[in-house]
């Protein structure tokens, strides 16, 4: 069709307005005329009016059906379609819910992982050009490894380089924050800053959320006390207070005025580090970090991190040159700090951070590898998911091939099964677009919690929604297009071959489908083991001994250093705290001490001790240690073994006193009691300690248990200006929690406290690591079972419907549905067993990897070697049974039943698609034979022999159209077609020696035919041994026709004899005897015969008629007749009008033999009225003078 | 759901056929095509006059009739139809595959008595 008449057509279509009145001009023009056509045949006015709308029909109706098919003629399938899909997915809740988990986990997935990449490669910055936007780092002279910038290097390159337009420096560091007016746990805490050039935010050149960014004007160094929040930081401690620009806060006791917020989003340039809450002015240094009076002097060992803007114009490699260039000038000025000192520019959007820290090509390398896993999961998803709608296509096999012989259009077809797919696919693609957004959250889960927030802040933003919802569209194109267009390319030939009997070879599922589940089975278990172990690790952790108490301790930390302390206002504070916190009447004992258990961080120390064994150079033996006051021991809950705890007395001054763990004493002292011995700090030549104590071994983390050894120094010899409150508590440690804020707000209203906790909040946090790697594996793991579940319930689904005509066969030959459902599971099982065992090997060397990270549980735990398989195996087995069990429901009669409407409605189809040109050569001659043409039948089986020999049914029908043709032929004619008919049959016979068909064809061809055309008796008999020996029943009967077409009668009824009595149970056996009597007049033998039959079967319709047709033939037993052939009629179930005017008829002969001639012409009457051409009723009722 | 049920796909292929058959001797409006068809069935065929405009939209649609609006006789508006030349091949097509449908179901209902 004309593309362009088409768009016109359509275009117009669009102009709903005008086609709506040209519609109702059309209709009204056809009533009009109608009208006015009944008018000229005489009808009044009125009523040809209302007769042309009654013969037009519902108008409304019309009009309707008119706008539907305007524009929305592909809308309405469209809707027909999705309805249809709905309510088959409806049908099917598990495969829908299957579909829609695996998907959108496996779509969701994708869009994770790119929303890491995305942030990490392509991190947004909300600054101006961020493509300009790099880092510079010094290069080592011998090393050439990257480093940090000193403040004066630093200086020149911004000042003095023109390598840049700009450059920016930013040092991150820990700051007590408080915000007055509030003490909350937002108001007073620890925080995480960068203290930045003051040129940082001119150079970025963001728009901030609130406020004005500080800039290099604003005040002199020193005297710039100004703060940017982050955006996050203003929301959580401000209440994102719109006033915020002027708010004073302190940092680290000292007034800072905050000027503005940084744009949502902007954690910093780092992408690996704290989140930074807030910014101050690196010209504020000697506030933030305390005591760093030299960081703005210097060259080499600096500490600043940089972002630079590139020269409008210049690329990263000439901007790099021109730094090294600099590089040189500088290593010529200060050679002492800068010779052979180079330069590094890198790109600040991919990774931003000291590549020596992270490499950039790792990055790619690891995204892109991130991307391909998820993706290979995702395609491995696509598979099953197509190979079950394939399975299910296959189901509907049938359907397709009647839709496409009715002309169904491809296209149509394929669309709608794209449609369904596409339907099925809406619930997965909605979990799918939810699950990157759950990103914050899993992060926020997954990462431990620290101190400072970390994070890839993979916030998901429009990139990660539209890749995700690309992947989606691909999968669904992907899972949904390749099994429509399979499945509409529904296979004909195949379909009537099934019709013609033959059992179609079962196809094995594809090796490389059987390979992939095997995979994912495999990579499950392991997956699952893994998370297992860690699982019941957790759960053995909690009652480990960790050598301290795990109830009622709380912990809080200060940092003085940060707010300016010196060691004497310090140590005041730590004893007038400590004072009034164990005067509290919930505290049973409280001391100070640092690392405390669960910290992040721990401390080491050198010991060195005369004799002691060691690796070192410097004969020193490291180990942990804490800084603790006395009491430490008793309010945390350690065991002192032998010795004492510290005391007041053990004081700066006095001799060092050195309290031990078991271990280390074991190590330091192996045979000797560690009381009293000495030994020096940090080296040889250290001061001198002697021990007083020794403690039970304790794990402070639970990462790391290789070494409990640990050493406890006295602060009061030892002063730290950062420590932690460990306090025993009665009750609750969370009721004396704000007691103790209290106590310090006292003592220090500035002085903010982090690191608020109680022992029981530490291990989980502590724990936090093998928690996510126990949720990692464990989610995983399930995803993995699931899509392996899936695909394995494909694996068998598609074998069985692939089988199913074989099943139906096996089982209408006497398998039980049992035997077929356990041999359609075997396959599913064996994959189901191999897959199973290969990830327990697998999984047996994994648990080995992990016998590290796994607390107090052997990793060959029992429990999970026995339970996950066991478990698995279950899934198994559900996943083949339950496609299994169609096969066991399986009906086969009606699914062979089906098979044959199906393939009968396929012809049509069949000629017009030339899928085989014999076949339909041959299916244009049943046409014709059923249209009685017998000479274009033959024409036409000729042409379907010819074009594809060997098929025993073309030969056979052949041979019935030239019998059929001999018939009307004329002698001469006879003879040459007669010729033709042996042949075909003997060739249909010899293709199908074991047809029934073809040998009766045979057979009944010797009989009929004269001598000339290959007939005689000699061979009939040969041929009906042959048929007997097939199929013994039709042997019989055909052995009966035979006898008396020899005029043998007696050897007929002896071959009809045998026949009911081999086949007692047949009614037709019966019926044939019968009528032999009856058409002999032997009817008493006759009567016999049923009457035998009639004993085992009383109600075998035909058997019950045979006695009204023997009393009407004979005369005889004519009540008996009459009753008969009145039950007969009540009988037949359905309207069989041939059978009921036959049983009519023989009521009228029934009647004519009783003389009752009424009844006759009644009965007569009924039988002619029921069949009009009842040649035999209609004569009889013209003799009795009826009609 | 749908408001009224539709035609079997066989019934609504026999419309299309029928309007093809009765446009290929002249263009006609959509009266004349229903008379035409009465006429050409001496009656027996009598289709609801009504059904056939959305009919005739789809042949449209599929490009094998056009129409333009001219005057009749009685000098009135009426929107006439013509037979394209695709829709004559259609023609031809569909009353082969008319022809090969019914044979296929006489040898399905004539089968097995």
């Amino acid at each position: 069709m004309s593309l362009i008449k088409a768009l016109r057509a359509r275009a117009r279509s669009l102009f709903g307005g005008v086609a709506e009145s040209r519609m109702e001009e059309e209709f009204q023009f056809h009533l009009e005329m109608e009208a006015a056509r009944l008018v000229r045949e005489g009808v009044g006015r009125d009523e040809a009016h209302r007769r042309a709308r009654v013969a037009f029909g519902g108008l409304d109706r019309h009009r309707e059906e008119m706008r539907d098919g305007r524009g929305a003629r592909w809308f309405g399938d469209f809707r027909a379609d999705v309805r249809y899909a709905m309510r088959a997915m409806l049908r099917r809740p598990g495969f829908t819910v299957a579909t829609a988990v695996t998907l959108g986990l496996g779509v969701g997935l994708s869009g994770i992982v790119f929303g890491y990449v995305n942030s990490l490669l392509f991190r947004p910055i909300p600054a101006r050009a961020p493509a300009e936007l790099v880092s510079l780092f010094r290069t080592e002279a011998r090393s050439g490894n990257p480093r940090q910038l000193g403040y004066e290097d630093y200086l020149d390159y911004r000042n003095r380089s023109g390598a840049f337009a700009d450059v920016a420096g930013f040092d991150g560091t820990p700051l007590n924050l408080v915000v007055p007016g509030a003490r909350s746990d937002a108001a007073a805490d620890l925080i995480w800053a960068e203290m930045v050039t003051e040129n940082y935010f001119t150079l970025l050149d963001m728009r901030p959320a609130a406020g004005r960014f500080f800039a290099a004007a604003d005040a002199p160094q020193g005297a710039n006390a100004f703060a940017v929040l982050s955006y996050e930081a203003w929301r959580k401690r401000f209440g994102g207070d719109p006033n915020i620009a002027g708010r004073v806060v302190r940092v680290n006791g000292t007034p800072f005025t905050i000027v503005a917020v940084a744009p949502s989003g902007f954690r910093g340039m780092r992408t690996f580090g704290f989140w930074p809450e807030m910014w101050v002015p690196i010209g504020m240094h000697l506030v933030a970090r305390p005591g760093s009076t030299a960081l703005l002097t210097g060259r080499g060992g600096g500490s600043l991190m940089t972002v630079a803007r590139m020269n409008p114009g210049w690329e990263r490699r000439r901007t790099e040159l021109a730094a090294q260039t600099f590089a040189k000038q500088l290593a010529t000025a200060y050679p002492e700090s800068n010779a052979e000192t180079g330069a590094l520019v890198i790109p600040a959007k991919v990774g931003f951070d000291n590549p020596a820290f992270v490499k950039p090509g790792v990055l790619v390398l690891a995204s892109a590898l991130g991307i391909f896993a998820s993706l290979v999961t995702l395609l491995i998803i696509c598979a099953n998911l197509a190979n079950l709608q394939l399975a299910r296509a296959a189901e509907r096999g049938q359907e397709m091939a009647i839709r496409l012989s009715l002309g169904g259009a491809r296209a149509r077809l394929v669309r709608q099964l794209l449609t369904e797919s596409a339907v099925l696919a809406i619930p997965g693609v909605l979990i799918a677009l939810a699950m990157p957004s759950l990103t914050p959250m899993l992060e926020s889960s997954f990462v431990p919690k620290l101190q400072f927030q970390v994070g890839f802040q993979a916030t998901p933003d429009l990139t990660v929604m539209l890749f995700t919802g690309g992947v989606a569209l691909f999968a669904v194109a992907l899972f949904g297009l390749v099994p429509a267009l399979r499945a509409s390319r529904t296979d004909l030939r195949h379909a009537m071959s099934n019709t013609a009997g033959s059992v179609g070879g079962a196809r094995r599922p594809s090796r490389l489908r059987g390979m992939l589940v095997v995979s994912q089975l495999a990579l499950s278990v392991i997956l699952l083991v893994g998370g297992a172990l860690f699982v019941r690790s957790l759960i053995a952790a909690r009652s480990m001994d960790f050598g301290f108490d795990l109830t009622s301790r709380a912990f809080m930390s200060v940092n003085l250093g940060l707010q300016g302390y010196d060691e004497a206002r310090g140590r005041k504070f730590y004893d007038d705290v400590i004072a009034r916190v164990r005067s509290l009447p919930d505290v049973v004992s409280a001391s100070w001490g640092f690392p405390v258990p669960f910290d992040t961080y721990g401390r080491g120390i050198g010991l060195y001790v005369e004799g002691a064994k060691t690796n070192s150079r410097d004969g020193t033996i490291g180990t942990e240690v804490s800084y603790v006051a006395e009491g430490f021991l008793d309010a945390l809950g350690l065991r002192l073994q032998a010795g004492r705890d510290f005391a007041i007395a053990d004081s700066a001054g006095t001799p060092r006193v050195l309290i031990v763990s078991r271990e280390l004493a074991t190590r330091l002292w192996p045979s000797v009691d560690p009381i009293g011995r000495r030994g020096r700090l940090g080296a040889a030549d250290g001061p001198e300690f002697t021990v007083i104590g020794v403690v039970g071994d304790a794990r402070f983390t639970v990462f790391d248990f290789s070494t409990t050894t640990r050493a406890y120094l006295s602060m009061r010899q030892r002063y730290r200006d950062s420590e932690t409150l460990v306090v025993h508590t009665r009750g609750a440690p969370s009721a004396v929690i704000p007691r103790l804020e209290r106590i310090v707000a006292e003592a220090d209203p500035t002085l903010p406290v982090f690191g608020i906790t109680t022992i029981e909040e530490g291990l989980d946090s502590g724990l936090a690591a093998s928690r996510t790697a126990a949720r990692i594996a464990g989610f995983f793991g399930l995803l993995g079972l699931l899509i392996a579940a899936v695909g394995l319930y494909a694996v068998v689904a598609s074998s069985v419907t692939e089988r199913t005509r074989e099943m139906g066969v096996r089982m209408a030959l006497g398998a039980t549905p049992r035997d077929a459902m356990r041999q359609a599971m075997v396959g599913g099982v064996r994959l189901g067993v191999i897959g199973l065992a290969i990830g327990l090997v697998g999984a047996v060397a994994v648990s080995r990897l992990l016998a590290g990270l796994l607390f107090g549980l052997s990793p060959s735990d029992p429990v999970t070697f026995v339970g996950v398989p066991i478990a698995l195996g279950l899934i198994v087995l559900l996943a083949t049974y339950l496609p299994a069990r169609r096969v066991a429901r399986l009906d086969p009669v009606a699914a062979l039943r089906t098979l044959v409407i199906a393939a009968l409605l396929v012809l049509p189809r069949m000629t017009n698609a030339q899928v085989d040109a014999g076949r339909t050569a041959f299916d244009r001659g049943r046409a014709a034979f059923t249209a009685r043409k017998f000479d274009d039948a033959a024409k036409h089986f000729e042409d379907a022999v010819k074009r594809e020999p060997g098929v025993a049914d073309y030969h056979l029908w052949l041979g019935h159209a030239y019998t059929r043709q001999l018939k009307g032929a004329n002698f001469i004619r006879q003879g040459i077609i007669g010729r033709k008919i042996g042949p075909e049959y003997d060739r249909a016979v010899a293709l199908a020696p074991t047809s029934v068909e073809a040998a009766e064809a045979r057979l009944e061809f010797y009989m009929e035919a004269p001598g000339i055309a290959g007939g005689g008796m000699d061979h009939a008999r040969a041929e009906l041994e042959r048929l007997t020996t097939i199929n013994r029943y039709r042997g019989l009967t055909w052995r009966g026709r035979l006898e008396m077409k020899a005029n043998r009668p007696d050897k007929a009824e002896e071959a009809y004899r045998a026949l009911s009595d081999a086949f007692p149970d047949s009614g037709a056996a019966v019926v044939v005897l019968a009528t032999f009597y009856q058409d002999r007049a032997r009817f008493s033998d006759a009567f016999a015969a049923i009457d035998a039959r009639l004993e085992k079967a009383p109600d075998d319709t035909n058997v019950v008629y045979q006695v009204g047709r023997a009393a009407a033939l004979s005369g005889q037993q004519l009540d008996r007749g009459e009753r008969a052939l009145r039950r007969f009629l009540a009988m037949l179930g359905v309207k069989d009008s041939v059978s009921q005017s036959n049983a009519h008829w023989r009521l009228g002969m029934i009647g004519e033999k009783r003389a009752d001639m009424s009844m006759a012409r009644a009965e007569y009457q009924r039988a002619i009225d029921l069949n009009p051409a009842h040649e035999a009723a209609g004569a009889a009722l013209k003799r009795l003078g009826g009609r | 759901m749908s408001r009224h049920p539709q035609e079997p796909d066989a019934l609504r292929g026999s419309i299309d056929l029928l309007i093809l058959k009765a446009l290929s001797l002249e263009p006609m409006h959509g009266w004349g095509i229903g008379l035409r068809i009465n006429q050409i069935s001496s009656g027996r065929l009598d289709v609801n006059q009504g059904s056939l405009y959305p009919a005739l939209q789809r042949l449209e649609h599929n490009g094998w009739v056009e129409s333009d609006w001219q005057s009749t006789e009685n000098n009135r508006r009426a929107r006439y139809y013509t037979l394209t030349k695709a829709g004559r091949k259609a023609l031809g097509d569909e009353v082969e595959r008319w022809k090969r449908f019914a044979e296929t179901m006489a040898l399905v209902l004539e089968s097995g008595r």
